[in-house]
């Protein structure tokens, strides 16, 4: 940390164990947040009758912790660790996209804060669960801007964990130095690796729920009061993202545990090629479970149960985990450590809710627990324990490497023992209250609930006060804790091998472990970018709240903040133009099975997944709604097949013309370059102008978003195309502008060949749309 | 049994116990195991490091049989096993209501519509009552549950039995409760700041007193 600590670094900084810092400290800050909600309904519960909370805050408060804890603590927690760590583990002196991991940080921050201010608008923050369940999230039961805001918010933080996907993917897969093969990998980075790809499939569904949410609550359109969307489209929806989110949000949790009980039993992790095999079926599987949220829903019997049976069958691979992490100690000569106190913990929150929850996988058994204090007790043994414990291990186990210093271990371990305590005095009760709903405000006197009710608002306090322990603890650490070597646990992954703090490059040299031992050959670290620093991803990230805020509170506002936004954006290309944070690869290890593929078209193609996965929930909601409609008139009726088959010959050609420009920048011609992408360019704004003349005779019709099912996914699709067509121009002209600056030569192109590659997916997009559109 | 609810509550009864017992038995072994390693294997004054114990910079050695995968698959596959057949076996019970055919004398259709927040309850001669439903002993009862709406879920906590209430569809679920007395009905989904107060009596009473106050009800009509 040889910067100092100044504002303008933390503000402007790209390093990825700055940025690892700037994630632990916003989600500490987030939990502060959720926890304090958390206590206050668990006020109001304490008794039958009582009048801490209306009802209407009491609503805010359960979704808004549950939110808040979900999507902007447990995970991003998580990847503090996974940037400060990853980079380093793999022998890497960065990530691959620097910048936007700055821009992943800064989009999670400001749509935390954004989703935040939503109590403080007319009407307060959601409040309809943090499961936000149709019809009663559309605009009729839940007018509140608030509920806006909160969908924009969330829209933004898909758009950050998307960058940050793409990021650690391209870095995993290509960043690896010399003999970290795959094998060698450390399994903290493996988790992560699992968890990267579940987001990657898991996020574009809600981005597309949270769309068609916004156009039903802005729009007017009927996604979700219709009967052919409705509760049924949202949960599909929701849930086909939110039952692999619980496997995000546990995976790296793992990962830490595979971490610190092989360092602090002294012996290697047991099975740990089976390990992986169990996480990456877990993995897999995770997509294949969700219906299981659905099982007193309308769903045909058949497929709920190979949905129980699959959810009964994914606790296979986690009871392998369970168990191998339990073997892994056998032989060894374990040291109680407050990481290891909390990893056992963990492991043993683990256990219990493991089991909890195959009770809810019956699907008999579910008639009667899904809605009811049993299925907070089970997801809370997992999401809050489990995975919580974890993060406070990994914690413990890497703020020596991270500060220099050492905390003090009777405090640590203090730690553990009350809030293990306060944690099974909040959560075991709730077992005993298998009949009380949840998200009730208040409940009465005489179900024998208050006991149960009592003792976990006691267990509360416990618990959430005892995280001051840590907080102190790592304070007093931070200030005025012994000064620790480089390895004061003997772990044997590479961060251990470096000085605590490490320094701002990593390593002085390449790292080599092609022998399976770390070896420097003298070979020097691939070089880093010319610049480390940009103020461009916080500001851009601020210009887009600033706009998603104005677009909900004031449009003027919202004027303000696409001017930020473009400004930003502009200046960030011309960084581009001139280089200013270009860094070669260099020579690194093992590349399997991208070795061919530069870091920015692996990180294209990533992107193109989550397009896809995007696109493909868009089209699925489309044929959903339509399949469930009596009457859908063929679209021949509603649209002019002229209009449709122009413009796909237009968009065609261009995918030409595009062509063509990566052809004539393989041979080496600006001139022909730049002739190209302006052919695409115009054709790119013919396809805009043709939608928008079609789209204005559509209106004039009467066929507006709001006038039927029909009008209102032919304007969402094609919006969402639209808006895609939009920003590939965007993209063209800022290809334009680098080839008039000589940006681009024979050898070096890459970005002309990304963007084509992005600009032919959008084409094929249209391919889909356009016969559902305009001929069938 | 003389004693019991409902055939779908001691159905559930026992499918929860059977989830319970494996559960105290699997947890009984592997929290068994877990006591013990930690005990048996702590570090104690003098004990040396093992011989595989990771070192800064080095690849850990593999290790683990594919035994004990082995073991532990075939084992957990058999105890997956029994509780999806019992799941089964307890869901294939309620998907099929002990009657012929809808029409069916022996069961009575009532119809239940959540709304923001109660529930109405719509009787095949027309009777409607809103926050109590009065059925009759021994009978199947088949409820059409839908929403006009929110979503919203119905329970009967006491007979283990709910569904969900979704807007625009009629769920089905069915009942036969064996025991005269009175039982809360409440609403298991969040559907709004009533969501806590959307609870509905169910008086389960005799046959002939059920009779007589669906007369009383439609005469008063």
């Amino acid at each position: 940390m040889e910067e100092g600590f100044s504002l303008k670094r933390w503000l402007t900084t790209t390093n990825h164990k700055d940025i690892g810092i700037l994630y632990l400290i916003t989600s500490i800050y987030f939990l502060i947040a959720g926890g304090i909600l958390a206590l206050l309904f668990r006020v109001q519960l304490t008794a039958p009758g009582m009048d801490f909370l209306e009802p209407s805050k009491f609503n805010q408060a359960i979704t808004m912790h549950g939110l808040i804890m979900v999507l902007w603590v447990v995970s991003p927690m998580a990847f503090a660790f996974a940037n400060y760590f990853v980079p380093i583990q793999i022998g890497a002196r960065d990530l691959a996209f620097p910048r936007l991991n700055a821009l992943s940080y800064w989009l999670y921050l400001f749509s935390g804060l954004l989703a935040v201010s939503s109590f403080f608008l007319p009407g307060g923050a959601p409040d309809v669960g943090w499961t936000v369940y149709a019809p009663l999230n559309t605009a009729k039961y839940t007018p509140q801007p608030g509920m806006t805001l909160g969908g924009l918010a969330l829209l933004m933080l898909i758009a950050s964990i998307t960058i940050g996907t793409i990021n650690f993917i391209v870095t995993i897969v290509r960043m690896r130095a010399p003999g970290i093969t795959w094998r060698n990998l450390p399994m903290f980075t493996w988790s992560i690796l699992l968890t990267v790809i579940m987001m990657l499939f898991a996020f574009p569904p809600l981005a597309v729920g949270i769309i068609l949410l916004g156009a039903d609550r802005i729009l007017g359109t009927m996604f979700y009061t219709s009967v052919e969307g409705g509760d049924l489209l949202w949960e599909h929806l929701f849930w086909f993202f939110g039952h692999p989110e619980v496997y995000i949000v546990l995976t790296p949790a793992l990962g830490i545990l595979f971490e610190i009980v092989p360092t602090f039993s002294r012996r290697p992790l047991y099975g740990r090629k089976f390990i992986l095999g169990a996480l990456s079926a877990a993995t897999l599987i995770s997509f294949l479970v969700w219906v299981h949220h659905m099982f007193n829903t309308t769903v045909n019997p058949i497929i709920k149960k190979i949905f129980s049976a699959s959810t009964i069958a994914i606790s296979l691979p986690f009871e392998i985990v369970a168990v191998y992490l339990i073997a892994t100690m056998v032989g060894g000569a374990i040291r109680f450590r407050t990481p290891m106190l909390f990893a056992l913990g963990s492991i043993t929150l683990f256990i219990i809710g493991g089991f909890s929850g195959v009770y809810n996988a019956s699907i008999a058994l579910n008639y009667a627990l899904r809605g009811t204090y049993w299925v907070v007790a089970h997801f809370h043994y997992v999401m809050a324990g489990t995975v919580l414990f974890a993060l406070f291990a990994g914690l413990y186990y890497w703020f020596p490497k991270m500060t220099g210093r050492m905390y003090s271990e009777k405090l640590g371990k203090l730690h553990f023992i009350i809030s293990f305590i306060g944690f099974n005095l909040l959560y075991f009760p709730m077992h005993f209250l298998v009949d009380m709903p949840r998200r009730v405000y208040t409940y009465p006197a005489d179900t024998g609930w208050t006991i149960f009710n009592q003792i976990a608002t006691v267990g509360s306090f416990i618990f959430g006060l005892s995280t001051l322990l840590l907080f102190i603890n790592l304070g007093r650490g931070l200030v005025s804790g012994p000064v620790v070597g480089a390895n004061p646990w003997k772990g044997w992954t590479l961060e251990w091998t470096i000085p605590s703090p490490p320094p701002a490059h990593n390593f002085d040299a390449l790292p080599d472990m092609s022998k399976g031992v770390l070896m420097f050959n003298g070979a020097p670290m691939p070089p880093g970018p010319k610049e480390h620093h940009t103020i461009l991803p916080m500001t851009l990230s601020l210009g887009a709240a600033i706009l998603f805020l104005g677009l909900v509170v004031a449009l003027p506002l919202a004027l303000l903040g696409a001017v930020i936004l473009a400004v930003s954006l502009a200046k960030w290309f011309k960084d581009d133009i001139l280089d200013r944070f270009a860094a070669p690869e260099g020579e690194r290890g093992e590349r399997w099975p991208f070795e061919g593929v530069g870091k920015e078209k692996l990180g294209t193609w990533v992107f193109l997944t989550s397009e896809i996965m995007l696109f493909g929930s868009l089209i699925s909601a489309y044929v959903y709604v339509r399949t469930r409609s009596a009457f859908w008139p063929p679209s021949p009726q509603l649209h002019d097949l002229g209009i449709g088959l122009l413009n796909t010959l237009i968009l065609l050609t261009s995918s030409l013309t595009m062509a063509l420009a990566l052809e004539a920048i393989r041979n080496g011609s600006l001139k022909d370059l730049k002739m190209w992408l302006t052919a695409t360019l115009i054709l790119g704004l013919g396809f805009l102008g043709i939608k928008a003349f079609e789209w204005s005779k559509l209106a004039a019709e009467g066929f507006i978003p709001s006038a039927n099912l029909p009008a209102a996914t032919y304007y969402v699709l094609t919006g969402a195309h639209g808006v895609h067509v939009a920003a590939g121009l965007v993209a063209i002209l800022y290809l334009i502008l680098k080839a008039r600056a000589g940006g681009f030569s024979r050898e070096d192109h890459s970005a002309v060949e990304n963007t084509g590659l992005y600009w032919h997916l959008v084409d094929i997009v249209w391919v889909f749309l356009f016969p559902l559109f305009y001929l069938i | 049994m003389a004693s019991e609810l409902s055939p779908w509550t001691t159905q559930w009864m026992s499918l929860f116990n059977l989830f319970t017992t494996i559960a105290f038995i699997v947890g009984a072994v592997v929290f068994g195991f877990m006591i013990f390693t930690i005990l048996r294997y702590r570090y104690k004054e003098g004990r040396s490091e093992p011989s595989d114990a990771p070192q800064p910079g080095t690849v850990p050695k593999d290790r683990g049989k594919p035994l004990l995968l082995f073991a532990l698959s075939m084992t957990t596959l058999t105890i997956i096993s029994t509780l999806v057949i019992g799941t089964f076996g307890a869901f294939d019970f309620l998907l099929n209501p002990p009657i012929k055919a809808p029409e069916d004398e022996n069961a009575l259709v009532i119809e239940v519509i959540g709304f923001q927040w109660n529930w109405r309850f719509k009787y095949p001669n027309g009777v409607e009552t809103v926050g109590e439903l009065v059925v009759p002993a021994n009978k199947v009862i088949i409820f059409k549950v839908t929403s006009i709406d929110v979503k919203h879920k119905l329970g009967i906590p006491d007979f283990k039995i709910g569904v969900d209430a979704i807007p625009g569809y009629d769920n089905e679920i069915w009942l036969q409760p064996m025991k005269e007395g009175e039982y809360w009905i409440r609403c298991y989904e969040l559907c709004g700041v009533g969501h806590a107060l959307m609870a509905a009596k169910m008086k389960v009473v005799s046959e002939s007193e059920f009779e007589s106050w669906l007369e009383s009800m439609s005469g008063g009509g």
